[in-house]
């Protein structure tokens, strides 16, 4: 497997069919980490397996030119799907090498990215790695933690997530990793005028959390980076699943899966059921 | 730091009787930006407005609040006063004390209090608004009227008369309309006819009507003085320039259609023309019901006959493109398919006729030659009922308006009735009279009192058929007592409905319609034939129920405001456009997928797509600032400076001493 990886890599970079190649290497300290290689012989460092958590559609950068490959797992190309539905980028512009992701664990236990993972293989691809014993599949993942967001009353709920937000250090990390949070000027940097305070305190959080979990509505891929890469562990994923879970039963619609879809902002409906009155909101 | 001044409005007693006026001036001179405070008794008026241009002129006012009503009627109004003193007119804000206070209020402290913040976050908006100056478009010298009935001939031959183009585009293959199918119209019984067939000639002549019969619109973009239309000219088969209207086709044609112009009374051929004075005089081959197109190129006759070479049945479709000024829509009605009163037997009993198919059965060019006489037997009718509000006044069948024309039209069908037939009984059952028009009620009371017409109040329950009778059954609401009358003919006075495909245009032209399908005119008492989208004005029937005269007028009020478009060389439009921050744009488009007026272009940026407004398409409804996801665009006057500013103005200064406790929810 991760010898066609590097063959691929090295092939596209070796004909100029890239410019570049964005997936993992190993660190000495055993770590893995995201890496962008630009020459064919650099592909040989390339791996894949337990640690390549990272979503590397964060490391395109939308509004250039260079001609990108990527190694994507089925989370990465949701991102690169829903990207593709937003109008942000072109399929051209990248060359997927898709992996029939295993899942990837840490210490033996499975990533909690994982658990709620909905597709094992990206839905857009140039040439697919196989896995040894895994078959492509799509599936209905575990909404077990909405489930405990949802059993809460509604002033539990909010008392629930006012504590988490509490701790927020505002150092918007989620932000920055999220491969579809990509705003040229994010609201918490308009001055003129200012919608959010940028302290750290309850209740510009709360209105930061907030902000972003509806932006993401209907976006979201649930990749979990978001929740990764918080510092101080705000469950940001169950909010955005929540989020996405009140999308699709109000209009069945699962961002990233389909690349002919319509934002499901951006379509309109005469007869639209949950025009005025949204149900199945709980 | 702006210097505003504030102008509170009693609007007699609509808002001094609920605010306390004079505190509203006296709080607002609290706020720093504020160097002037007055109120009035009607602002609007010529001394109100002068009481701003002196305050502007005296104070340097550089920012006006008017404290009123809504912006809807007088917004303009103030801006202009504004402009009179010299003010940029796009610095005045309007606070609505009225629709939002003062009229839905019922403590008198709470208004006044709302009243003051109202006029507070307004301050606040003015000071961060920016003069803007107006849009400036040319106009294309050029009209569109859709719909050659009555109302779209008396548009169009309106607006041609003061020498500018005017194409009419008509669905049938003859203009006319409804009218062309009448016997006489009421009051005064005049051939409808002899006063119609003239105008279609005459349009049809004028040098500045281009007509497109046969034809529909089918595509409207641009915007008011430019706009672009598509018209589809479906394939007639027969060259209007070679048909010289012999009518020997008409002879030969071997299909038999039931004539939609007849009211099915008669037949008519795949090719024909509806009716002999049809214009123009050529005639259309109708391919869903011609041999030859049903049968691959067999029959052919018509081709073979033709004296002048001018069958073609190869042609298509065909759309052009034309550039407008300004289009009135004229677009009519139908009427009220009777067959969905089950209880009268329209359709069942061939003696239960619709109001259309009397016309037809009367009139001296109908397929009797004007002989009224049963369908059943061609006898003649001994008795004739009348049954008014067939689909009028029902919600029970979906329709509970009055169309408005059926009681006149059912009291001349009972004079026409008797003038042919001096021995009938005639009975004409009735919800009530509507007879308001000049000349009606003394018509109505003529068909009474002078034709010997019975008319009884009273809705029939049921048409029965009996020994080669109809029974009528009905209550009369005079004596309180069932009755029946055993009539020979019975007609069904079926009331008027929006076309089936009123909504279809509607959304073409991007204009706005009632439940009912009727296109809906800007304010029902002061713009009565404007529509919601500037330019595109409505005449006749297609708005709701009107008779001819009402048309008539209605259509002449629409070419009226037509030419006020079209008599300008340019336009002013207001500045309130959408804008896009291009630091800000991600190029995503969504902007442009969202425009209804086509007005979001692409551009470039920085090296990168972006999307760009064309200010003199954009109408400013903003649907593109709401949608955005990167809050790159934004709205003039309506900015989110603006909006953040008014929002603040709310929360910044409690208003103190008044009642109630308010104060708890404002921390």
């Amino acid at each position: 497997m991760i010898d066609s990886i590097r063959e691929t890599a090295g092939r596209w970079l070796g004909d100029g069919t890239i410019d570049a190649f964005v997936g993992f290497r190993r660190r000495e300290d055993g770590s893995v980490v995201p890496t962008r290689i630009r020459k064919a012989a650099d592909a040989r460092r390339l791996v894949f397996g337990d640690g390549c958590v990272h979503n590397l559609m964060s490391y395109v950068d939308l509004g250039g030119e260079e001609k990108i490959g990527l190694l994507l797992k089925g989370c990465d190309g949701r991102a690169l799907v829903q990207l593709m539905i937003e109008g942000e980028i072109e399929r051209e512009r990248v060359k997927v090498l898709g992996v029939v992701c295993p899942g990837l664990s840490s210490d033996g236990v499975l990533e909690p990215k994982c658990e709620a993972c909905r597709v094992n293989a990206p839905p857009v691809y140039d040439e697919l790695v196989a896995t040894d014993g895994v078959e492509p599949w799509e599936r209905e993942p575990s909404l077990d933690d909405v489930a405990a967001i949802e059993s809460k009353p509604h002033p539990d709920r909010a008392a629930h997530f006012a504590s988490e937000f509490d701790r927020c250090v505002r150092c918007y990390a989620c932000r920055d990793v999220c491969p579809l949070c990509y705003c040229e000027e994010c609201v918490t940097e308009k001055a003129r005028p200012q919608w959010v305070e940028e302290t750290i305190k309850p209740s510009s959080n709360f209105y930061w959390h907030l902000i972003r979990a509806y932006h993401l509505a209907g976006r979201c891929v649930e990749c979990g980076e978001c929740d990764r890469s918080c510092p101080v562990g705000v469950p940001l994923k169950v909010l955005n699943r929540k989020m996405a879970r009140e999308v699709e039963s109000m209009f069945g619609y699962v961002p990233g899966v389909d690349p002919e879809a319509t934002p499901v902002l951006l379509e309109f409906k005469e007869d639209e059921e949950h025009l005025l009155c949204p149900g199945g909101v709980t | 730091m702006r210097k505003v001044g504030v102008f509170v409005c009693h609007c007699g007693t609509n808002i001094a009787a609920m605010v306390d006026v004079a505190k509203v001036v006296e709080e607002s001179r609290d706020l720093p930006e504020v160097v002037f405070a007055t109120d009035y008794q009607f602002t609007c008026s010529a001394p109100g407005q002068d009481q701003i241009k002196d305050a502007i002129r005296e104070h340097n006012l550089d920012g006006v609040v008017v404290a009123a009503c809504s912006p809807r009627m007088h917004e303009p109004t103030f801006r202009n006063a504004v402009a009179g003193a010299g003010l940029n007119p796009y610095l005045v804000e309007m606070a609505n004390i009225r629709e939002h206070d003062s009229w839905v209020a019922t403590d008198r402290d709470e208004a006044t209090r709302k009243a003051v913040d109202l006029v507070r976050m307004k301050v606040k908006k003015v000071a961060k608004l920016e003069p803007l100056e107006e849009i400036r478009l040319p106009v294309t010298k050029k009209a569109l009227v859709i719909g050659g009935g009555v109302a779209g001939i008396q548009a169009a031959l309106d607006i041609a008369n003061t020498g500018i183009d005017v194409l009419l585009v008509e669905k049938e293959p003859s203009i006319g309309g409804h009218m062309a199918q009448y016997d006489k119209t009421f009051p005064t019984l005049d051939c409808a006819s002899c006063i119609l067939t003239p105008r279609m000639v005459e349009a049809a002549q004028h040098p500045r009507i281009t007509l497109h019969t046969y034809s529909e619109v089918a595509e409207v973009s641009g915007f008011v003085g430019d706009f672009e239309v598509k018209i589809r000219m479906r394939a007639r088969s027969i060259d209007l320039e070679k048909c010289t209207g012999c009518g020997d086709c008409l002879e030969k044609c071997p299909v038999k259609v039931p004539s939609e112009f007849d009211a099915g009374l008669a037949d008519r051929g795949a090719v024909y023309r509806p009716f002999p004075q049809a214009v123009p005089n050529v005639p259309v081959i109708d391919r869903e019901h011609c041999t030859y197109f049903l049968k691959d190129g067999k029959c052919g006759i018509c081709q073979k006959i033709c004296p002048t070479d001018a069958i073609d049945y190869s042609g298509d479709d065909e759309i052009i493109t034309e550039k407008v000024g300004a289009i009135v829509v004229a677009t009519g009605f139908h009427f009220f398919d009777a067959a969905k009163y089950t209880e009268y037997g329209y359709g069942a009993y061939p003696d239960v006729i619709s109001w259309l198919q009397y016309e037809r059965l009367t009139n001296a060019s109908g397929p009797t030659g004007g002989k009224l006489k049963r369908l059943s037997d061609g006898k003649e009718p001994e008795t004739i009922v009348f049954i008014h509000c067939v689909g009028s006044r029902d919600p029970s069948k979906g329709f509970p308006y009055c169309s408005r024309i059926c009681c006149m039209a059912t009291a001349k069908h009972a004079v026409i009735a008797r003038s042919k037939l001096p021995n009938a009984q005639i009975f004409s059952f009735y919800i009530d009279i509507r007879a308001a028009g000049k000349g009606y009620e003394e018509f109505v009371r003529r068909a009474i009192e002078n034709e010997d017409v019975q008319f009884i109040k009273g809705r029939p329950a049921r048409v029965l058929s009996k020994n080669g009778k109809l029974i009528v059954r009905s209550e009369n609401a005079f004596t309180g007592r069932p009755m029946e009358v055993d009539a020979d003919l019975v007609v069904l006075t079926n009331g008027a409905q929006a076309q089936d495909d009123a909504p279809e245009l509607a959304l073409i032209l991007g204009i706005g319609y009632d439940q009912y399908g009727f296109y809906t005119e800007l304010h029902p008492k002061l713009r009565p034939v404007e529509t919601n989208r500037a330019g595109i004005f409505l005449a006749g029937m297609c708005q709701g129920p009107k008779d001819i005269p009402e048309s008539v007028s209605q259509a002449s009020a629409a070419a009226a405001k037509a030419l006020q478009i079209l008599s300008k060389g340019e336009l002013a439009r207001e500045p309130q456009v959408a804008e896009v921050n291009a630091m800000r744009c991600t190029g995503c488009m969504d902007c442009r997928e969202v425009c209804f007026y086509t007005a979001i272009e692409e551009d470039e940026f920085m090296r990168r797509k972006v999307a760009k407004v064309n200010p003199g398409v954009c109408q400013g409804c903003g649907a593109c600032v709401a949608h955005c996801p990167d809050g790159a665009l934004e709205m003039k006057i309506f900015n989110d400076e603006q909006i953040h500013a008014e929002i603040t103005g709310l929360f910044a200064v409690p208003s103190a001493g008044a009642a109630g406790g308010g104060g708890a929810a404002r921390e």
